[in-house]
């Protein structure tokens, strides 16, 4: 039994998994910042 | 033409450049480590931003950055996706481990916790499965770096896992918890920058629609949605990554360490960010197809892409992030378990009476005994001992169920849970040899919950959660019950 992903999903899956690492990273960066700005890095 | 992705040359002088970074990082934060409860859980004040980082990068292992491409080649959308889902350990553990700084304030391991809440037969069970468990880790991490490392560059085995191992070693003695988290940080960084680069790179240069014109007319399966087999793989997978996150001290020192209120945020943020990492490095792979290329080792498929594609520099990036997933996770694995060695063997059993300098000093010895032990097993290159981390499944399965209920039910059966470590590990185990590797986690999960459930319905017992606060008991005896 097949069921092929069409390429909107591809799209979707992969593309979102790209930009949402890439926001990660920067939300890490920016946590970083706002924790040693407040004193709160450890 | 070489096979290899870079040459030695390259191979050692990135090895120096990022050996030296590592090193005076880990000499530098080792100076706040002046303390036992500094060296082992960072001062207990660990922030959310090093926090979510430390567990994110540390869930990152080789196998992450390298397995998921080799997955998403064989296994297609499932196999990238079924990898993603290890996610959920690090999303339920969460409130987990919120909880464990709050019933236990000043605890160093998760054998603490289960000697205080099931006494001390269950508390050897569970350090045999979770000794076992991190030394298989420890082994199958030092030897994917020898040879991912070979692979990428030509550098020999031996020299490569030497490299890795000492390094990180000598780091982790330098620094203790400090160390392991401040690098994680920054490895964390380089593995989502490195893998995002590469990803976007890839498909920006190619194109969505060429790989998937290419996948449909050469390798339609790995496009294929309905893949039945692939499911048993998947909730191993999933119960493999709860077992090895729920009972191993990894975790629990972090849960130690970070700061009140930050070990459920830092937990929950580390699995969303570490979800989309597998499905993004798989992805990379999947343009194999459309690009030509003969793939004569299936698990270098993710650098050889980006070496054809992106040239030296997309080499470069893959060596980057393979070498920060390896330190990461090697780093961790180090430092807490030579925590659980010296908390739950070193102190409990043969110098009880020993002070915070002494304690803080076997610490460093048991790394180095650790490292020392590790390259030597990973020496003659025994590939089926790699594969021990697979046969860990069966054991780490078998204490979901104890740790918690043992964490939320106060009527948990002590000996329930003891024996659902036991059959579970024995039955889980039988599965591993009898059906396969992807039934051994899911066989010892279900038995042992079976087990936990039954003893504790037909035998409940009552139990007090202030007994689990070792430090104000000692303050205050008489006061628990």
């Amino acid at each position: 039994m097949t069921a092929l992903a069409p390429l909107g999903l591809f799209e979707v899956l992969v593309g979102a998994a790209i930009v949402t690492t890439a926001v990660c990273a920067l939300v890490l960066l920016g946590m970083l910042v706002s924790d040693w700005a407040r004193g709160k890095l450890w | 033409m070489s096979d290899t992705v870079l040459t030695p040359n390259v191979g050692f002088a990135l090895l120096g450049l990022f050996s030296a970074v590592w090193i005076t990082l880990g000499w530098y934060w080792g100076r706040k480590a002046k303390s036992f409860d500094g060296y082992v859980v960072a001062g207990r004040n660990v922030g959310l931003a090093l926090g979510t980082a430390t567990a994110m990068a540390t869930w990152v292992t080789s196998n992450t950055t390298m397995a998921a491409p080799q997955l998403a080649f064989q296994m297609g959308i499932w196999g990238m996706v079924g990898y993603s889902l290890g996610s959920m350990g690090l999303i339920f553990f969460a409130p987990m481990a919120e909880r464990i700084r709050t019933l236990m304030p000043r605890g160093y391991t998760s054998g603490d916790f289960v000697r205080l809440r099931y006494g001390r037969l269950a508390w050897y069970v569970f350090l045999l499965i979770s000794t076992f468990y991190a030394l298989g880790w420890l082994i199958s991490m030092g030897m994917a770096g020898g040879i991912l490392l070979e692979a990428l560059t030509g550098i020999d085995y031996v020299v490569g896992m030497s490299v890795i191992m000492v390094v990180c070693v000598i780091y982790t003695m330098l620094g203790g918890l400090y160390a392991v988290i401040g690098t994680d940080y920054i490895q964390s960084v380089l593995i989502l920058i490195g893998i995002v680069v590469v990803a976007g790179l890839t498909y920006a240069k190619i194109g969505f629609e060429p790989i998937h014109e290419a996948l449909q007319a050469e390798r339609p399966a790995l496009l294929n949605l309905l893949m039945p087999a692939s499911l048993m793989f998947l909730f191993n997978n999933l119960l493999f990554g709860f077992g090895e996150i729920f009972h191993s001290n990894v975790w629990w020192s972090r849960a130690f360490a970070f700061r009140e209120g930050v070990g459920f945020k830092a937990y929950l943020l580390a699995g969303i960010f570490w979800g989309p990492i597998p499905i993004v490095a798989g992805a990379i792979a999947l343009a194999a197809p459309q690009m030509g290329l003969n793939v004569p080792r299936v698990d270098m498929v993710g650098p050889m892409v980006a070496a054809n594609l992106l040239g030296f520099w997309g080499a470069v990036a893959i060596f980057v992030v393979v070498f920060s997933s390896l330190a990461s996770s090697l780093d961790s694995l180090l430092a807490a378990t030579s925590d659980l060695i010296v908390e739950d063997v070193y102190r409990k059993h043969l110098a009880p009476d020993a002070g915070e300098a002494h304690l803080r000093r076997a610490s460093v010895v048991i790394i180095l005994v650790l490292g020392v032990a590790a390259w030597l097993l990973c020496l003659p290159r025994l590939t089926h001992l790699a594969g021990m981390i697979a046969f860990t499944g069966a054991f780490v399965g078998s204490t979901i169920w104890p740790i918690a209920a043992g964490l939320y039910w106060r009527k948990t059966n002590p000996l329930g849970a003891t024996l659902g470590m036991v059959l579970g590990s024995a039955v889980g185990l039988a599965s591993y040899f009898v059906v396969g590797f992807y039934v051994a986690a899911l066989v010892g999960a279900a038995v042992s919950m079976v087990v936990v459930l039954l003893a504790t319905l037909i035998a409940p017992r009552e139990f007090d959660w202030r007994r689990l606060d070792e430090s104000a008991l000692a303050s205050a005896p008489g006061e628990s019950t």
